[in-house]
């Protein structure tokens, strides 16, 4: 019984997300302004500058590579920025059914007490997956449309499995996060501020070298910066063997300045030690909503 | 229909509570609301009383008196500090599941999300029951037929008149048949006519041999539905039996200031 009323939480919470039309696009705003900022003057001015840096160590050419690693760049961005907003978006359900009494209405069903949480979860995560699906084939599409397609197999399967991961992830510290409030009012505020600042942290809308020594170690303990981090690899590492082609310093330099890999205190992360952040922060909020529903479960009673 | 099934196993007595003893930790802003320097709060204080099988038993208090306490506590929604509730025999202390599996609470709240059908909300909450789909299935078409909302089974909520909603809200907090019904203050901030509605529909669950549990602060609801009611002041039985037992001769309005003045002093 358990396990169908489940199914059936799960599927109305994630209907109750979906026809809310306004909410997915709200939910889709932060990867939008990525890519508007982009295709305004983001896109130029970073092309420009490469091409200038090139130009500069007397290497013409390589425009069309310098053109997909930018735009991978760009759609990298978009991805990870959705793989945070989509799952906070999709949390509002929680927040509605608690301030609407829909909550206590299912505490009195019969059904074991850890239905209600885990149907959160899983329809976070299944909008987060379902969205973020969606918007990683627009990304290849666009690649492929633009000419600028440089993915193995291997990449675009890399994609998706960054996609899983970093769905799971920031979900389990998003139920988590948003499991404490208790209003609308709040909630939007913490939707707005995330939306806002996520692109910032994790590089969408600049690369994080550029920031201050401080707020790049910052970025290194949230999450999102190793979702931002394992898109990159995938989605520019074809672009990045082209200019490597041109210069293997040039592009050495490129993979550190775009946070291809990432220096955590000394020790050099790649794209396994980024897999294995995702899936500690994934495991650790796992925990910690385990023991909050507990805890709320005792105080409630 | 089940019809109050199984009952033999403990009597006519459907709800039993045993000393029930709850207090709440009051947040500074609550203790600035409630006129007091102490952080905590006797919501109910021994309250004992039960109610029997077919009946409609009326909880009676003013605001802050422990009644939707009681009532979240009979709903398992919440535990007692001490002493226990029974009902349909299951405590609620150690067999939550059961009690659960045997009550359907409501509220005068409307919960519903306006772009799902009353049919749709019916399979769901039916479901989050464990009602196995074709007893669902025929529940959904007696209960419908019943109160006329089959007509109106697949149009969205957000089409429905308020009346027809409310009926709606109800049929779904029925939907698992459940042997005893808690209703949280039925008609609390309804409009007459949608009132009447609920009012109707108590009475034909009563007919229908379900055994209703409900918490009021109106002398008339009382009076019109209630078989046995209980007057709860400061989280205490004040007065518990059959109505006219307790009014004697005098009305449920006289009697119940009666009772207060003689708790409380002159502080009406």
């Amino acid at each position: 019984m358990n396990g169908y009323a489940l199914w059936m939480l799960t599927r109305r919470n994630l209907k109750i997300f979906l026809k809310d039309r306004a909410n997915v696009f709200f939910s889709l705003l932060a990867p939008l302004i990525v890519l508007a900022l982009y295709a305004l003057f983001l896109g130029r001015l970073q092309e420009d500058g490469i091409l200038a840096a090139l130009e500069g160590m007397g290497i013409a050419g390589g425009e069309d590579a310098v053109k997909a690693f930018s735009d991978s760049w760009m759609l990298a961005g978009a991805m990870s920025c959705a793989c945070i907003t989509v799952p906070l978006c999709a949390c509002g359900i929680m927040i509605h059914d608690k301030t609407r009494g829909i909550s206590a209405d299912l505490r009195i069903s019969p059904v074991a007490k850890w239905v209600t949480p885990a149907s959160y979860f899983c329809s976070v995560v299944a909008a987060g997956l379902a969205i973020g699906l969606i918007v990683l084939g627009v990304c290849f599409v666009w690649l492929a449309a633009a000419g600028m397609w440089h993915l193995t197999f291997a990449d675009a399967m890399g994609c998706l499995g960054a996609l899983v991961l970093s769905v799971l992830s920031s979900s389990t510290l998003l139920v988590f996060i948003v499991g404490f409030f208790r209003s609308e009012g709040a909630f939007t505020a913490l939707n707005v501020i995330l939306g806002t600042v996520v692109g910032f942290l994790i590089g969408a809308y600049m690369p994080i070298t550029y920031f201050p020594d401080a707020v790049q170690k910052f970025t290194f303990f949230i999450p999102g910066s190793y979702t931002a981090g394992l898109f990159r690899n995938f989605m520019m590492r074809g672009a990045l063997d082209e200019i490597a082609q041109l210069s293997p310093a040039f592009a050495e330099g490129l993979r550190e300045q775009f946070s291809l890999t990432f220096d955590f205190f000394g020790l050099e992360v790649g794209v396994g030690g980024m897999f294995a952040a995702l899936a500690v922060a994934g495991a650790l909020f796992a925990a910690l909503n385990v023991l909050a529903a507990y805890l709320r479960r005792r105080a409630r009673s | 229909m089940q019809d109050n099934l199984p009952f033999s196993d403990f009597g006519e007595e459907v709800v039993r509570a045993e000393g029930l003893r709850k207090t709440f930790t009051l947040s500074r802003k609550q203790q600035r609301l409630e006129h007091t320097d102490f952080p905590r709060k006797v919501a109910l204080d021994g309250l004992s009383f039960s109610a029997q099988r077919g009946e409609i038993y009326g909880l009676l208090g003013p605001n802050g008196a422990g009644k939707t306490t009681t009532l979240r506590i009979l709903s398992t929604l919440i535990s007692p500090d001490a002493g226990d509730a029974f009902v349909c025999g299951h405590s609620v202390r150690k067999e939550p599941g059961k009690v659960r599996d045997v009550i359907g609470f409501m509220t005068s709240e409307l919960k519903l999300e306006g772009f799902f059908t009353p049919s749709y909300l019916f399979d769901f909450f039916g479901a989050m029951h464990g009602v196995e789909k074709g007893a669902l299935a025929q529940r959904k078409q007696e209960l419908f037929a019943r109160f006329g909302i089959d007509r109106f089974a697949e149009v969205k909520v957000s089409d429905l008149s308020t009346g027809m909603l409310q009926k709606v809200s109800l049929v779904i907090s029925i939907v698992h048949d459940p042997a005893v019904v808690i209703f949280d203050e039925p008609t609390n901030g309804l409009d007459v006519l949608t009132a009447k509605v609920v009012i109707d529909f108590l009475l034909e669950l009563k007919a229908m041999g379900k055994s209703i549990l409900l918490s009021t602060h109106i002398f008339s609801l009382v009076e019109k539905l209630c078989d046995r009611v209980g007057i709860i002041i400061d989280g205490k039985m004040a007065a518990d039996g059959k109505l006219q037992d307790v009014c004697g001769e005098m009305s449920l309005e006289d009697k119940f200031f009666a009772i207060y003045r003689s708790i409380k002093g002159d502080a009406v």
